[in-house]
């Protein structure tokens, strides 16, 4: 009789406990309507909607450093670039050979900024930034004011950038491939500024090229951007000259595999779109 | 102590069932309850089990008509398909697949419809299948874009839209032979056009009126046209294409208030070497090819070369050797031959112009043998209506031959075939037409006869004291 008693008083107390809950603070649920009356909010929704990655065009300096100066894109020039280069060029290199590739791995935020970023102070004073990743959750790119499609080169410097930054988001995400950062060890740039070497002098150190040298993280992503704007056959040229080079190739290589990417098709295949740009426009 | 723990773990559990539902619900989570493979598994079967088909309206690239897909799955590798397109008229089996780890995804084996499609208009061979109520709706898994296009079920009006979509394609590409035949047609009449062996008097005309005489390099796909406007001798080039309507020029061209934007190219006369022109009902309006006239008639040319209205004006017109292999027609070039082959130094072609005001002698055509010049004299050069020069040799004194003994002595056959030349050149008549710098910087002629324009014979204007050089050129 006294368990039972004790049981009762127990289902009381925990009654009364979750009684409790109910007088906490009413939720209210957020207004999440959205009119959509343009082409650029619909294909935004678009992205959302098929990679579950919000674009982020409108202006919040928190996203930026306090200290480093840029401007927001302007609105008409949002919509081709997220058909032709974000859509038609970057997320199609990958999902056309691998169907789920970005659903799973394009970070949840892509934030698009204007002009490029000009650092003024700190660590990165006076260097000007084409784009940058937050962990795996946000890239950046800058310079979509310049957007211009029959700007070869710039075309290819803008998607060189997303598969930078994305290299950074799979690098967090998934980490660097076991022993990479062991490469070439003792041969960054540390206190010295990777501006103090050629490209030359990078490669031979086993660095793609010479912003590599400021750290493992940049390494990873500048290498990974170098093979996918370099054609196959000069790539092995490159990675053939040093152990250091090949080995940091073959590691990228099969970390890309794994995720059923081929960086060299995502080469091939954004050469062929710029060669017969019919189906950009 | 059993019962103890036993009514701790049911107070847990009410605790625990209780909350959870009151408590940790959230509007802001929503539960993936989503299950791929049941999915998948249900698409699989609505596919298969509508065993009357889909169709697919597909339009792989902006701008491009609809490409109508008829399909049926036969199993869960295997399909049927037909579209409105050449050399998918006929049924056809090819495979097909699903997966998806999102989104159910469907595949097809890209030796078909869709590679094809994918290698011409960068198309996909794989899509995302997407349910929106009962619609079914296709958008391609690459990532291109996001465009999506109906799976619909096949219904007798579908099966008819189909039928008459391929019908309207076949239709299309019957027509587009016939162009293309018809194109190839044009493309011959006007090569034969630029064929015609003769020089001169290729004329582009139009309401029996020479309007220009024409070249046509079909290499380049241009048209050269000169014509006389207001005096003054106009030259203009037609860039063309041709259409299986026309040769269409590229841009207009104007000739003596004629603007001319296409040539419709009625039939080729293979007697008259002549193409006829026709007007936009079909109706004849004229011809290019041969005929009996210059197309540009150049007002000034007789007067330049012969001084007709300036007896006391000498001039002296020649043609050597060196001068081009062109100098003479190629029908002149068989008499040409033969005084070459009389076995003495062939020196030249000469006109002597106003050698005396008037008389017998007034114009001399040479020929000059062994560096002495044999003459025949001409007393009358009569300007036709059409600008064509009747030259008629002097009766009185028929021709002389002034100190070349060689010449004398030849047999009268021998002879003959000096005269051969002039007699050939001038008979019917000749006309007289500028023919830009000589390769000495002067003024070159030539002399064509009217009836066959392949007889000419090319003379420069030479520098020498007895004879003032003109003060002008003629083009």
């Amino acid at each position: 009789m006294k368990k039972c008693c004790f049981l009762l008083m127990s289902i009381g107390v925990l009654a009364l406990s979750c009684k409790k809950s109910e007088d906490k603070i009413p939720y209210e649920e957020p207004n999440l309507s959205q009119v959509i009356d343009n082409e650029t909010d619909s294909l935004i929704k678009d992205l959302y909607d098929r990679y579950q990655t919000k674009v982020i065009y409108k202006w919040d300096q928190r996203y930026i450093s306090t200290s480093a100066q840029a401007t927001p894109p302007r609105f008409e020039l949002i919509y081709p670039y997220l058909d032709i280069v974000v859509q038609k060029l970057f997320i199609s290199s990958y999902d056309s050979q691998n169907s789920d590739f970005m659903r799973k791995n394009l970070p949840i935020q892509l934030l698009l900024i204007g002009s490029r970023v000009d650092y003024n102070n700190g660590e990165e004073g006076g260097f000007s930034g084409s784009g940058a990743a937050a962990q795996f959750s946000r890239i950046m790119v800058a310079g979509i004011n310049e957007l211009n499609l029959n700007n070869r080169s710039w075309l290819n410097s803008q998607v060189a950038t997303l598969h930078h930054e994305l290299a950074h988001a799979l690098d967090k995400k998934y980490g660097r491939p076991l022993s990479y950062d062991d490469v070439s060890k003792g041969l960054y740039a540390i206190s010295s500024s990777f501006r103090d070497f050629t490209n030359a002098e990078a490669r031979e150190r086993g660095f793609w090229r010479a912003y590599g040298m400021t750290n493992e993280s940049e390494d990873f992503a500048s290498f990974v951007d170098g093979i996918v704007q370099t054609p196959k056959e000069e790539v092995l040229e490159i990675i053939n000259a040093n152990e250091l080079m090949k080995t940091k190739y073959q590691m990228i290589m099969n970390f890309y595999n794994a995720l059923g990417i081929d960086l060299h098709e995502i080469n091939a295949y954004i050469s062929s779109a710029l060669e017969n740009d019919t189906y950009l426009k | 102590m059993k019962v103890l723990s036993i009514g701790w773990f049911l107070a847990f559990v009410l605790v625990v069932s209780s909350c959870t539902k009151e408590d940790f619900h959230s509007e802001l989570y929503e539960i993936n309850t989503q299950d791929i493979e049941k999915d998948i598994r249900d698409i699989q079967e609505k596919l298969i089990t509508h065993q009357e088909g889909w169709i697919l309206e597909y339009i792989p690239f902006e701008d491009m008509d609809t490409v109508y897909i008829k399909m049926k799955f036969v199993d869960k590798e295997a399909y049927t398909y037909q579209v409105n397109r050449e050399e998918y008229f006929e049924e056809q089996e090819s495979s097909y697949g699903l997966a998806g780890e999102f989104v159910p995804e469907i595949y097809f084996e890209e030796q078909s419809i869709w590679g094809a499609l994918k290698q011409e208009f960068h198309a996909a061979s794989k899509f995302n299948i997407l349910q929106d109520g009962d619609q079914i709706l296709f958008r391609r898994s690459d990532g291109f874009d996001g465009k999506k296009f109906r799976l619909y079920p096949l219904t007798p009006e579908k099966e008819n839209l189909f039928k008459a979509v391929v019908n309207r394609e076949k239709d299309r590409i019957e027509r587009d032979r016939h162009l293309i035949e018809a194109q190839e047609e044009n493309r011959q009449k006007l090569k034969k056009v630029a064929e015609i062996k003769q020089v001169y008097f290729k004329n582009l005309s139009l309401a029996a009126q020479a309007l220009a005489a024409f070249e046509i390099d079909t290499n380049t796909h241009t048209i050269d046209l000169t014509w006389v406007d207001n005096g003054k001798v106009k030259n203009g080039k037609a860039e063309y294409e041709i259409t299986p309507w026309s040769a269409k020029f590229v841009s207009p061209i104007s000739i003596n208030g004629v603007s001319i934007d296409s040539l419709i190219l009625g039939e080729y006369d293979e007697q008259e070497n002549t193409l006829s022109l026709l007007d936009g009902d079909g109706a004849d309006i004229g011809f290019m090819g041969l005929d009996n006239k210059p197309g540009a008639v150049y007002p000034t040319a007789n007067e330049y070369l012969f001084r007709l209205n300036e007896p006391t004006y000498k001039m002296r017109w020649q043609y050597v050797l060196a001068d081009d292999e062109d100098g003479v027609g190629p029908d002149l070039t068989e008499e040409h031959e033969k005084i070459l082959n009389i076995g003495m130094s062939f020196g030249g072609y000469n006109i002597f112009v106003n050698n005396q005001p008037n008389g017998h002698n007034r114009y001399g055509f040479t020929v000059t043998m062994d560096g002495k010049a044999h003459y025949m004299w001409y007393e009358n050069i009569d300007e036709q209506p059409d600008k064509s020069l009747l030259i008629s040799q002097s009766n009185s004194v028929p021709e002389s031959s002034l100190g070349n003994g060689n010449f004398n002595n030849l047999p009268a056959d021998q002879k003959q075939k000096t005269k051969d030349v002039y007699e050939k050149l001038f008979a019917g008549g000749v006309f007289v037409v500028p023919n830009g710098r000589a390769s000495n910087g002067k003024q070159s002629v030539r002399i064509i006869n009217k009836n066959n324009p392949n007889i000419y014979l090319t003379f420069k204007w030479i520098p020498n004291a007895s004879f003032p050089e003109p003060n002008d050129f003629i083009d």
